[in-house]
């Protein structure tokens, strides 16, 4: 089964620029897939078509045989609970608590509010959000303010706060790129681990070819909006690596 | 350097544009017939000048004997003021999130909150107050209602001006989890605001203890009444006393809540 199919997604932007053309692939559950791409790849688009930030111009996009294309934020909703995302930038609620921000992880599923606040949670949730930030291993940290954490802490936390909602499908975008790279090798083997022993489908997208080529069962590679790459990592040659980065796209269009 | 890259020097001066001028001479016409209005002369200003030394002559020294009833009126306004500034706030904020563009949920919604927070700014307070007085009667309600309208004039836009500052990022990270907007303003927006709303909520009482004083003059209870009074019996010891004493509230009141403002931020 697929856990996401993407199907000919255009995104062209009002002023005319076309952020993805066409884009096709099919992740299939349980694969871990790299999306990979330079700045102004179109890569960012795609997620946020996919996590429903932003709508495509044409095309569809289907999680669980589901079509979210065009869903009204209520509606798409109730599917948001089994997505888990993870964001460059982690945003946390920087002057709350570590073991808040874990908390509001389970917001997707608790629609009254206190019942995701600390001091009124029931003792389950309380105690779920311990295990989860036990498992990214920042469980000593539960009560600070998540600002006071370095960079690779906080994004374990948005992890943990990732694992409240039990997804089933992990989308992540540029996870390790405001970090440094130790912290960032760090957060990807935890994330990977995760992956790994819930049997989760992650679709995590990067710029850096090597942690790619390391990580990614399977690779998908864009540039300026098109599908350039999509093969198993073994397939993939160095030559293929560098079609991402070859810039003469344009003369080989047949559109322009 | 060529001459003709020359040719593209800026010039010294640029005449100015037509509009300017006529702004300028408007303004010009404007300030000398407002001074020729006035009647400014060496004269008044003078007299002017003497009749001031001669009430701070009566006005020394102040006149305590009045202190208690004077302190009664006194409180009365600091409660006028807690009590308008915290409805007020409390107000401000749902319609503050109403005026906002990223959780107001229709934009006609937020165009007419808008509205309505500026009207509530733009009439003065003294206004408000004429017409508290009018509909509760004279007395520290009318004075209550007035400082709930003014905070509210002043909070909600300030509350909004923020919301609007704060970063999409983390409302979405909410918003992913499957989270309610009104969940997603609970998790992310109010707490993320939070430091600003205290400070700019301590700003208004500040700014509310200043009006409340001055609502008494129109009947709106507090220390207001006491003052005009005393100047219109003359009994400008008196007077003073209640300046001083409004001096030393509104100070201290000032005092305290920049030291929860540096402690909050």
């Amino acid at each position: 089964m697929n856990a996401l199919s993407v199907r000919e997604v255009t995104k062209t932007f009002k002023d005319g620029t076309n952020a993805l053309e066409k884009v096709s692939f099919d992740i299939k559950t349980g694969e871990g897939v790299v999306l990979l791409g330079h700045n102004g790849s179109g890569k960012s688009t795609m997620f946020k078509c996919i996590s429903g930030f932003e709508t495509p111009t044409s095309g569809e996009i289907f999680i669980n045989n589901q079509e979210i294309t065009r869903l009204s934020d209520r509606r798409y909703r109730p599917l948001r609970k089994n997505i888990g995302m993870v964001f460059q930038n982690f945003h946390l609620i920087y002057n709350l608590s570590v073991f808040q921000n874990v908390l509001f992880g389970a917001m997707g599923q608790n629609r009254n509010f206190l019942k995701v606040s600390a001091p009124f949670a029931s003792k389950l949730l309380r105690e779920k959000a311990m295990a989860c930030l036990d498992r990214v291993g920042l469980a000593h940290l539960a009560s600070r303010r998540s600002d006071q954490l370095s960079g690779g802490q906080q994004q374990r936390v948005a992890i943990a706060r990732m694992l409240m909602q039990d997804p089933e499908l992990i989308l992540a975008d540029e996870p390790i790129a405001s970090l440094d790279p130790k912290a960032g090798r760090e957060v990807m083997e935890l994330l990977w681990e995760i992956v790994d022993e819930r049997k989760l489908t992650v679709l995590c997208i990067l710029h850096q070819t090597e942690i790619a080529m390391e990580f990614g069962e399977r690779l998908i590679g864009l540039n300026k909006g098109r599908l350039v790459l999509d093969d198993e990592k073994n397939n993939i040659s160095k030559n293929d690596l560098n079609s991402l980065y070859y810039d003469g796209i344009e003369e080989l269009s047949d559109v322009q | 350097m060529t001459n003709k890259s020359l040719q593209h020097m800026p010039p010294r001066f640029r005449l100015p544009k037509i509009i300017t001028v006529a702004g300028i001479i408007v303004f010009i016409s404007l300030f000398a017939l407002g001074m020729t209005h006035a009647n400014i002369s060496f004269d008044r200003v003078f007299t002017g000048i003497a009749n001031m030394f001669h009430f701070l002559w009566s006005a020394f020294p102040p006149d305590p004997s009045r202190i208690s009833a004077i302190s009664g009126a006194m409180y009365e306004t600091f409660q006028i003021a807690l009590v308008g500034t915290t409805f007020g706030v409390l107000l401000s904020l749902p319609i503050a999130l109403l005026a906002s563009r990223n959780t107001s949920p229709h934009s006609i919604i937020r165009v007419v909150t808008r509205g309505l927070v500026s009207t509530l700014r733009t009439v003065p307070d003294l206004i408000w107050a004429l017409i508290f007085v009018i509909s509760v009667g004279l007395g520290p309600l009318a004075g209550i209602l007035t400082i709930i309208v003014d905070t509210i004039g002043f909070c909600a836009r300030f509350f909004s001006e923020r919301i609007e500052e704060i970063q999409k990022g983390p409302s979405q990270a909410l918003e992913s989890t499957g989270a309610t907007k009104l969940g997603v303003i609970s998790g992310s927006i109010i707490p993320l605001g939070f430091p600003s709303f205290v400070a700019t909520s301590l700003f208004a009482v500040e700014k509310s203890i200043r009006s409340a004083v001055i609502l008494g003059l129109v009947g709106a209870g507090g220390i207001g009444v006491e003052l005009s009074t005393a100047f219109t019996v003359r009994r400008y010891d008196e007077a003073l006393m209640i300046v001083i004493l409004i001096l030393v509230v509104v100070i201290a009141v000032e005092q305290i809540s920049s030291a929860i403002r540096k402690k909050v931020i």
